[in-house]
């Protein structure tokens, strides 16, 4: 072999780490080891509880959750990451019927993209029974120091589609550490994570 | 159920923050994958259309001219499905090939330099083809031709990322040549490659 090719391989091997240098490396590197986890992965419990700690553990989210929709059409939480027990219960106990989901009237948002909608403390998007499943309901009606800061009561779903593009469930993202609103990045990640997911727990 | 009111101001700067102004190149990498993984499901497309969708993605995001995805057929022999960027002796030779697993697997016979995290670079140097199949390239005749400076991509010179399924199993594999600028790619690119390479693997396991 010549030895510039040689030097060519020497610069593969130096200049090519397969350690991720950034942040959006190392959650690509995740991403893709998530994927490759639930390729043979029968149990859509599992694909759930592992899409919910990866989430967890690469963006600023404490509390991330998936609600899917059942066979009676309504939507219910499957997982959660970072409520206290007793507010997983009530949580748990919550359901969704898809006007809920999709119609602004009772849980008013704002949509950031197809699959993505904001829902802001300003306009109460909760039902009064859903009070106890808030890890800190009385922070409820606080005010929001600055606009693009992150209160008790704001959340992001981002759906879940299946193979035929229909709703099947939405990630749940809330109160982040830095206790600012997420980055367009996590939000287009989250996307594109949401969209693995449904592949992964849906049939073509 | 009464219609609750929308804080105005919030929902603008919401859209502001979101939705509006340019793109990152971030950004504009991972809402293309979404988009590709979006427009495979919608249109219920066969294997080979699928596949060719991920060509001509893979030729949009990257520097590389020539893209060939190949898969493993029924009789459990791999074959290119999905090639883009070849002109049409290297096309028609490429549809009439066909490799074992061991051919893609054991790399004791070309020996190439595994880089990133898991792309592998086959050497023009090393002749990483076998005998008689030269006109699987789109410039024969500058097979051989030496490498100015070991920053070049030549005639000869691919990139191979394996697709791989349920318990370590070869599903296919991505094979990337000829970049634009006769350079080799840089690592964001192979990285980002290699992410998309992730995500066709998640769908050929599926889809299958």
């Amino acid at each position: 072999m010549m030895n510039v090719g040689n030097a060519t391989e020497r610069m593969l091997r130096e200049q090519y780490s397969g350690t991720p240098s950034n942040p959006n490396e190392n959650i690509m590197f995740a991403v893709s080891s998530f994927a490759a986890r639930s390729i043979g992965q029968d149990s859509i419990d599992v694909i759930l509880k592992d899409a919910t700690r990866t989430i967890h553990r690469l963006f600023d989210f404490q509390f991330v959750a998936i609600s899917l929709r059942d066979r009676d059409d309504v939507f219910r939480y499957k997982v959660q990451l970072g409520l206290t027990a007793e507010s997983e219960k009530k949580y748990f106990d919550i359901t969704y019927t898809p006007s809920d989901l999709f119609d602004d009237t009772s849980f008013p948002s704002t949509s950031v993209s197809e699959i993505t909608r904001f829902y802001m403390a300003e306009n109460a998007p909760y039902k009064e029974d859903e009070l106890g499943s808030y890890a800190r309901p009385t922070h409820l009606a606080d005010k929001r120091p600055r606009a693009d800061d992150m209160v008790e009561g704001d959340y992001i779903d981002i759906y879940i589609r299946d193979w035929k593009n229909e709703v099947i469930g939405y990630f749940e993202v809330a109160s982040t550490r830095g206790k600012k609103l997420p980055t367009r990045d996590a939000i287009r990640w989250l996307e594109l994570i949401a969209t693995l997911l449904g592949m992964m727990i849906s049939k073509k | 159920m009464e219609r609750k009111a929308k804080d105005m101001g919030q929902e603008k700067l919401l859209l502001r923050m979101y939705s509006s102004g340019s793109e990152t190149d971030d950004e504009e990498f991972l809402g293309g994958i979404r988009n590709f993984l979006d427009r495979i499901k919608a249109t219920g497309e066969t294997m080979d259309a699928m596949l060719h969708e991920a060509a001509i993605y893979i030729a949009a995001f990257t520097q590389f001219k020539e893209i060939s995805i190949g898969v493993k057929g029924h009789d459990g022999m791999f074959r290119y499905s999905a090639l883009v960027g070849y002109n049409k002796e290297a096309e028609a030779a490429r549809r009439k090939t066909s490799f074992s697993l061991k051919d893609l697997t054991d790399i004791s016979v070309y020996r190439p330099q595994r880089f990133c995290r898991t792309s592998l670079f086959y050497l023009s140097e090393k002749k990483s083809y076998p005998a008689g199949s030269e006109n699987t390239f789109n410039k024969p005749n500058l097979l051989g031709t030496p490498r100015q400076r070991a920053e070049d991509m030549v005639e000869g010179d691919y990139i191979e990322i394996h697709l791989v399924g349920k318990n370590r199993e070869m599903l296919g594999w991505i094979e990337v040549s000829g970049p634009i600028m006769g350079k080799l790619p840089k690592r964001d690119s192979v990285m980002e490659l290699e992410f998309f390479a992730s995500c066709l693997a998640l769908v050929l396991s599926r889809a299958l």
